[in-house]
């Protein structure tokens, strides 16, 4: 009687520590997998935030310089770096659109600099009837419109 | 010449960090071969938090619109981390026939839809991506 108590004391341990690892594993990697996929998801909320708040402030002050071509006079008048990516011009004499009229983007406008004598190609203030959007890395659009011989700023 | 019977086998100490290298050792293999198999979007634990940040990281807007003999176009910026696969496009309240289309992160694209809307009214489009995202806008043809 003694010998076989002995004897299945020895396994027991041994099957004790075998579901003991077993179940301390599956626990806390489950517990590190989720942690580790919040945090992920918490960055992408913080980017997510921090990109629709400097959306939402960037602003663009216009002023008219010359006629023919169009050229404006660009200021960046909020507290962040704007970068203007594409400028599209919707003809709408012809009723279709130019991406890019001009060579020189994307520029980047720093907080109160003023980009002079932007020219936007293929645009004439006396004969046009069109519709212009500068457009930024932040997805915003800045609307001009060109017609009867006026130019029209959102300022 | 038999060692005493508190000399058999090993310490409790050595025993104990034994089983903790066993058990780290087993957790590094077993966290590694889960997210290797979850790696995708739509694994059980991972996907909970990895698709709703993937919809974070995508960010869209609809610029502009217009119409013309053609069709009716829209100027979409994708302004977010990632690229964007737009499925469906509704306008109004009716689903419009519509290959989808990449959006490249950082890209504007003009998408050509084959519809003709009254003029002089306004509408309602709505992108749908395909990580379930949408973004609407309303606009006058």
């Amino acid at each position: 009687m003694i010998a076989r108590e002995k004897g299945r004391k020895g396994i027991t341990n041994v099957l004790g520590a075998i579901l003991f690892i077993l179940a301390i594993v599956a626990l806390t990697s489950i517990i590190a997998i989720v942690a580790s996929e919040y945090n992920n998801y918490v960055r992408s909320a913080d980017y997510l935030s921090n990109l629709e708040r400097e959306r939402s402030a960037e602003s663009l002050y216009f002023q008219y310089a010359a006629g023919n071509p169009l050229k404006l006079n660009i200021t960046n008048t909020c507290s962040s770096s704007i970068k203007i990516t594409q400028v599209v011009v919707h003809n709408k004499t012809s009723n279709s659109l130019v991406v890019n009229p001009i060579a020189s983007i994307p520029i980047v406008l720093n907080p109160g600099m003023t980009e002079y004598n932007y020219s936007i190609g293929g645009v004439d203030t006396a004969s046009s009837n069109a519709t212009i959007m500068i457009i930024t890395s932040r997805g915003n659009a800045f609307i001009i419109v060109v017609e009867g011989g006026k130019v029209l700023f959102r300022n | 010449m038999l060692l005493p019977k508190k000399q058999k086998g090993v310490s409790e100490v050595v025993a104990t960090l034994a089983l903790l290298a066993i058990t780290l050792v087993a957790m590094a293999i077993y966290l590694q071969g889960f997210n290797l198999y979850y790696s995708g979007e739509t694994g059980l634990l991972s996907g909970i938090f990895r698709s709703g940040s993937e919809q974070n990281y995508e960010r869209l807007s609809i610029l502009y619109a217009f119409q013309n003999s053609s069709g009716l176009y829209l100027l979409v910026s994708n302004y977010g981390a990632r690229n964007a696969t737009i499925e469906k496009v509704v306008i109004d309240t009716n689903v419009v026939s519509y290959s989808p289309q990449i959006v490249q992160a950082g890209e504007v694209s003009l998408i050509k839809i084959d519809v003709s809307l009254a003029s002089a009214s306004v509408h309602v489009v709505s992108l749908i991506t395909g990580r379930k995202n949408f973004v609407s806008a309303e606009f006058r043809v």
